[in-house]
């Protein structure tokens, strides 16, 4: 027969396991909705510039273009923060691609980051001009050094 | 000298010769391929005499390229992609020499690679390359037309695409009737993926510009950009002309599609 305060020692220890696990359980859960987070954001890039695209080579719908650059801005501001520590593709296989370099080389992830961030908001400048040919430029720039830089350093298609 | 930086840039040569990740110096080597055969690491190719190429002949340099051995005599790993190499022209192989030739010595010792057993054995590499060593140069195909076999040309030797696309056998050589059906074992890890004109698992839905945009800028048909070991390769074939990209598609798209792995 166990000691009241054994027994409460006990069954403390017991809810703090529970608790624990909940707590890490959540903790997974929170780090799985970041990486669907982000690949959403991803996605939402590959659109807008679908729309941007369909502007710069066809000169139809300049407000929709503008429209679009305004929400890769937007997303650009946000990216930095979607990265937390153990949602790499080692952590999550098969699900997340970011490599886990990304967390080894913070400093050069959030400066090809900012690289996007510029690109993007030179892109707008031109759309809102409705200066195809500068658009143009601005499009090829944000490709090469911004979304390329990035996932030829810190992206691992294993899905 | 300006045909040679051409070729360097198709070729890529600065993926394997230079540690970009490391910020290694150019062409001074050191940089890791992880293969299922062990992990190779790119020699020092900078023209430095005592660690480089510097103390190479011109003759030694085709060697390499068209047979796949080095200045002692010694078979190499086809982790150096002779295999394809050997299909460039004698021409071709003097204008890279000479730019190599030109570029800046860098003293950098060559790591030693760590290949698993037993492949480690390098006599090993007689009877792979009797089983799968076809010496070139590529003769021109007389039954397509002169861009279809310039695309071919810098598919086959020169960007050497199937080194990393096509599926290989146990032995590690390339499976040529599967021809750029894609590697899920690719260097490093990486997934190559399948680039026959499959309808269902290739590019066989897209257009030729769909594919001289990927080469040229990464950005693939649903505005995604290309990551990791393709990405080095567009910094390559971005120098190309738009003609050469041209003709590299119009090869592609006339290729056996093949639903693969």
């Amino acid at each position: 027969m166990m000691k009241k305060s054994l027994q409460f020692g006990a069954a403390a220890a017991a809810v703090a396991v529970v608790i624990g696990m909940g707590a890490v359980a959540t903790m997974a859960e929170d780090l799985a909705a970041v990486v669907k987070e982000r690949q959403g954001l991803m996605k939402q890039q590959s659109d807008d510039l679908k729309v941007i695209k369909a502007y710069i080579d066809g000169g139809t719908d300049q407000a929709a273009a503008v429209e679009k650059a305004k929400s890769l801005t937007a997303i650009s501001a946000k990216l930095p923060e979607v990265w937390p520590a153990g949602t790499s593709s080692k952590d999550f296989p098969g699900k997340s691609n970011a490599k886990p370099d990304i967390w080894q080389d913070m400093t050069k992830f959030k400066a090809t980051l900012a690289t996007v961030k510029a690109a993007d908001e030179k892109l707008l400048e031109a759309l809102e001009k409705g200066d195809r040919a500068a658009a143009g430029a601005a499009f090829g720039d944000l490709g090469k050094n911004g979304c390329g830089a990035c996932h030829g350093s810190f992206r691992e298609k294993l899905t | 000298m300006k045909r040679g930086a051409y070729l360097f840039a198709a070729a890529d040569c600065a993926s394997c010769h230079t540690d970009v990740k490391n910020n290694g110096k150019p062409l001074a080597g050191g940089r890791a391929l992880a293969t299922p055969f062990g992990t190779f690491y790119g020699p020092n190719i900078s023209p430095d005499p005592k660690t480089g190429i510097g103390d190479w002949t011109e003759a030694q340099f085709h060697r390499a390229l068209r047979e796949g051995i080095n200045e002692h005599g010694r078979y190499m790993y086809p982790v150096f992609p002779f295999t394809s190499f050997t299909g460039m022209s004698d021409a071709d192989i003097s204008d890279l020499w000479a730019f190599l030739r030109a570029q800046a010595p860098v003293e950098q010792r060559n790591k030693r690679h760590e290949v698993s057993f037993p492949f480690n054995f390098r006599f090993g590499l007689v009877f792979w390359r009797t089983l799968f060593f076809r010496e070139g140069p590529l003769a021109p195909d007389p039954a397509h037309d002169a861009e279809w076999n310039r695309g071919r040309y810098l598919a086959d030797a020169v960007a050497h695409c199937g080194e990393c696309h096509t599926p290989r056998n146990f032995l590690g050589a390339m499976k040529t009737s599967e021809a750029y059906a894609g590697n899920p074992a690719g260097p490093d890890g990486q997934k190559a993926p399948n680039i026959t004109p499959d309808p269902a698992k290739g590019i066989g839905k897209w257009s030729l510009d769909d594919i001289e945009t990927v080469l040229k800028t990464g950005q693939l048909p649903d505005f995604d950009f290309v990551g990791s070991g393709m990405a080095e390769v567009v910094k390559g074939t971005s120098e190309l002309t738009d003609a050469d990209r041209h003709a590299i598609a119009v090869y592609l798209k006339s290729l056996k599609p093949i639903p693969g792995s």
